[in-house]
C-alpha cells in the first residue's frame, strides 16, 4: 500500500505539486490524469525517488521513503521515452535490473524469456533498440521495468508516443499484464479515454492539486467541479445560480431562460452560483416527456462522427449547447436554422460549484 | 547540388595531394635509396652504357631492423604517447563531464577555456614550462621546499622523461576533451534516471551507461593524442634531456644534422606503419558503435 499524506513539491517559486493526500492499494492500478504541466509527472518522480518532497511524507507499506535512493527503492519506472539502454540488446535491456539486483544468472535468463514471452518479443532478444519500431520499444521498457517485479510500477504517458491502433492494443495489454501480475500500477496520462479504460480508480489533477478520486464511472457521472467536467469527456457547462428548492430539487436560474430543476446533492444554498452540466449524449432533441426537463433553440451546425452526431444548438438567450445523437448515418439531418426542442431526464442534470 | 560538391571537393583534393601525397610517396622511395655522399640522396635510377639501371637498396631497414636503439627507441615513443594519452583520458573525462553537465549558459565559456591556450604559441608555451620546470622557477622551487621539510632531497625535473609527459599532457588534453564533451554532452539523462530507477547506484551507472556509451568519443580522443604524441620532437627537444629523446627527435636528426635522409625517411615510415596499425585497431574495436539510435 502506497500512501501519500500532504506531498507538496516546490521548485524555486513554483508549486508543483501542493498539498497531495492519497492512498493506493496494492495490486490496484491508478491513473493520475490532467493536463499537462498539472504536476502528475512531478508527483510520480516523488514516488520514484528522483525528488524529494518539500512537504509531506511518502510511505509504502508503513515504511517511510524519505531518504531512500530511487536505486533501493522496489518501484520501477516507464519513462515517456522508454530510455532504453542502446549499447545493450533487448534481452540485455531486460535483464539490466536483474544485474543490478544480483540474481543469479540462469535465474535472470528464465526471468528474461519470461519477460519476452509476456509482451510478446520473443525473436527479438538479440536486436538492439534502434532497430526496433515505437511499440516494440514500448514493450522492451514494460518488460524491463516489470522484470524484477517491483511493488510498484510507475508508468508516465507510456502510449503517448504511439498511433492509435497501437495505443488501443498495447492498453488492453497492459490491463492484462497488470491482473495477471498483480502488481501496483501507477499511471500518468493528459488522455481522459485512457485512463478511464484502463483503471481501478482515477485521480484528476489541476494546478497540482488533486482534486477528485474516484472509480472512473463515478468520475464521468458525478464530476465533484467543472475542470472535472470539463476534462473527463465532453459537457455542456451553463453559467447557473441556485434560485430555490422544490420537491427537495434544486430550481436553477440561468439569464434568459425558463428554470431548470436537477436533482439536489450536497448543503447548496439558494443564491449560490455555479454551472449547470448536462453530457451532450443526455439530451434528446425531442419535446420532454413526463419528469424530464425542456428547453428550446435553434440548430447551428452537424458533426458527423460516425457511430453519432454531435449537433450545436443555439439557445434563446444567446449561449450554446452539444447534444449528441446515435445513428449518425442515415438519418435526415436536421439543417441550421431549424427549431428544436432539447430535454433530458431531470437526473442528467448536475449543478456545480464555482 | 551532388555535381557541384563534387566540384567544390576538388580543390582540397588536389592541395592535399600535391602537398601531402606526393611527398609521401617521394619519402617512401627515399627510404630505400642511397643517402648522397654530401647529404641528400643519390639517383634513383642509374645512368651507364647499357640504359637505365635501378639503384635501391634495403640497406636502411636492415640497419633499423639489427639496432637494438632504433626499436628501443620506438617502443619507448609507444610508451611515452600511451601514458600520455591514458593521462589525458583520465584527466580529460572529469572535465568533459563536469562541462557537459554544467548549466548550458556556461559550456561555451567552459570551452573557450579548453582551447584558450591555442590562443598562444605551442613553442612559447614549452618555454614557459621550461621556466617553471627549472630549479629556480616558482613550481619546483615550492616543491622542493616541501620535500626539504620532509627531509627528502631537491627533486630535478626539467631534461627528465617526466617533463616530457607533463609537457605532453598539456599540450594535447584539449584534444582529449572535445571528443569526449561532444559526446558525453549528446548522452541523454533519461538514461541514468532509468538505470538508477532499475536498481544502479552512481558508480554502476558509469560502468554500465555513460562509460560504454562514450566509447566512440575515448576511441576518437586517444587517437588524437596518441598519434601527434607518438611522433612528438620539439617537447623532448627542449624538455627532455639526453633521457627524455624520442623518435621524433632521431628523424629529424637524420634529416637535419647526419643529413642520412633515406634512414630518416625509413624510420618516419615505420612510425607511420605502427600508427596505421594502432588506428586500424582502434577503428576494429570501435566497430559499429559509432551511432545508437
Amino acid at each position: 500500500m502506497l500512501e501519500l499524506r500532504g506531498v507538496s513539491h516546490r521548485y524555486g517559486n513554483v508549486l508543483a505539486v501542493d498539498q497531495v493526500s492519497l492512498t493506493v492499494a496494492s495490486g490496484e492500478f491508478f491513473t493520475l490524469l490532467g493536463p499537462s504541466g498539472c504536476g502528475k509527472t512531478t508527483l510520480l518522480r516523488l514516488i520514484a525517488g528522483f525528488e524529494q518532497p518539500s512537504e509531506g511524507r511518502i510511505l509504502l507499506d508503513g515504511k517511510d521513503l524519505a531518504g531512500v535512493p530511487p536505486e533501493r527503492r522496489p518501484v520501477h519506472t516507464v519513462f515517456q521515452s522508454y530510455a532504453l539502454f542502446p549499447h545493450l540488446t533487448v534481452a540485455e535491456n531486460i535483464a539490466f535490473p536483474l544485474r543490478m539486483a544480483r540474481l543469479p544468472a540462469a535465474r535472470s535468463k528464465e526471468r528474461v524469456r519470461e519477460q519476452l514471452a509476456a509482451v510478446r518479443l520473443e525473436g527479438l532478444a538479440e536486436r538492439y533498440p534502434a532497430a526496433l519500431s515505437g511499440g516494440q520499444r514500448q514493450r522492451v521498457a514494460l518488460a524491463r521495468a516489470l522484470a524484477n517485479r517491483p511493488r510498484i510500477l510507475l508508468l508516465d504517458e507510456p502510449l503517448a508516443a504511439l498511433d492509435l491502433k497501437l495505443r488501443e492494443q498495447l492498453q488492453l495489454e497492459l490491463i492484462r499484464l497488470q491482473r495477471s501480475l498483480g502488481i501496483t500500477f501507477i499511471y500518468v496520462t493528459h488522455d481522459q479515454g485512457e485512463a478511464l479504460a484502463l483503471s481501478h480508480r482515477v485521480g484528476v489533477m489541476c494546478g497540482g492539486r488533486l482534486v477528485q478520486v474516484d472509480r472512473p464511472a463515478e468520475l464521468y457521472a458525478r464530476p465533484r467541479n467543472r475542470f472535472v467536467a470539463n476534462f473527463i469527456g465532453r459537457c455542456n457547462l451553463l453559467e447557473a445560480r441556485v434560485s430555490g428548492r422544490v420537491n427537495g430539487h434544486l430550481v436553477l436560474g440561468i439569464p434568459g431562460l425558463p428554470p431548470v430543476s436537477v436533482p439536489a446533492e450536497g448543503n447548496l444554498e439558494v443564491g449560490e452560483l455555479g454551472v449547470l452540466a448536462l453530457r451532450p449524449e443526455h439530451i434528446r432533441l425531442q419535446p420532454a416527456r413526463a419528469g424530464e426537463q425542456e428547453l428550446s433553440g435553434l440548430i447551428q451546425g452537424h458533426l458527423f462522427l460516425g457511430a453519432t452526431s454531435l449537433y450545436q444548438v443555439e439557445l434563446v438567450n444567446g449561449m450554446r449547447l452539444d447534444v449528441q445523437v446515435a445513428g449518425g448515418h442515415g438519418e435526415v439531418v436536421l439543417e441550421p436554422g431549424t427549431p428544436v426542442r432539447l430535454s433530458w431526464p431531470l437526473q442528467a442534470g448536475r449543478f456545480l460549484r464555482e | 547540388m551532388e555535381r557541384l560538391s563534387r566540384w567544390l571537393a576538388l580543390p582540397p583534393l588536389a592541395y592535399l595531394c600535391a602537398l601531402f601525397g606526393l611527398p609521401l610517396l617521394l619519402m617512401v622511395l627515399a627510404s630505400f635509396q642511397w643517402p648522397g655522399e654530401f647529404g641528400g640522396l643519390e639517383p634513383a635510377l642509374d645512368r651507364s652504357e647499357d640504359g637505365y639501371r635501378l639503384n635501391l637498396t634495403l640497406e636502411s631497414y636492415h640497419r633499423l631492423g639489427e639496432d637494438g636503439l632504433y626499436l628501443g627507441l620506438l617502443l619507448k615513443s609507444f610508451l611515452y604517447a600511451l601514458v600520455t594519452a591514458l593521462l589525458c583520458l583520465l584527466l580529460g573525462y572529469p572535465l568533459a563531464q563536469l562541462i557537459a553537465r554544467s548549466p548550458s549558459r556556461w559550456r561555451g565559456w567552459l570551452l573557450l577555456l579548453v582551447v584558450l591556450p591555442f590562443w598562444s604559441n605551442f613553442l612559447i608555451r614549452i618555454y614557459a614550462w621550461m621556466i617553471l620546470l627549472s630549479p629556480e622557477g616558482l613550481l619546483l622551487g615550492v616543491l622542493n621546499a616541501l620535500l626539504a621539510w620532509f627531509g627528502l632531497g631537491p627533486v630535478q625535473l626539467l631534461y627528465t622523461p617526466a617533463a616530457v609527459i607533463l609537457c605532453m599532457v598539456y599540450v594535447h588534453l584539449p584534444f582529449m576533451v572535445l571528443p569526449l564533451y561532444v559526446n558525453l554532452e549528446r548522452q541523454d539523462p533519461a538514461l541514468l534516471e532509468a538505470a538508477r530507477d532499475l536498481g544502479a547506484s552512481r558508480w554502476q551507472c558509469f560502468w554500465r551507461v555513460t562509460w560504454p556509451l562514450s566509447l566512440p568519443g575515448v576511441y576518437a580522443g586517444t587517437a588524437l593524442v596518441f598519434i601527434p604524441a607518438f611522433g612528438m620532437f620539439a617537447i623532448p627537444d627542449l624538455v627532455g634531456g639526453t633521457e627524455g629523446i624520442m623518435i621524433g627527435n632521431v628523424i629529424r636528426t637524420q634529416f637535419l644534422e647526419a643529413r642520412d635522409w633515406p634512414f630518416g625517411s625509413a624510420l618516419a615510415i615505420v612510425m607511420t606503419l605502427v600508427i596505421l596499425v594502432l588506428a586500424w585497431l582502434a577503428a576494429w574495436l570501435a566497430r559499429g558503435k559509432a551511432d545508437y539510435g
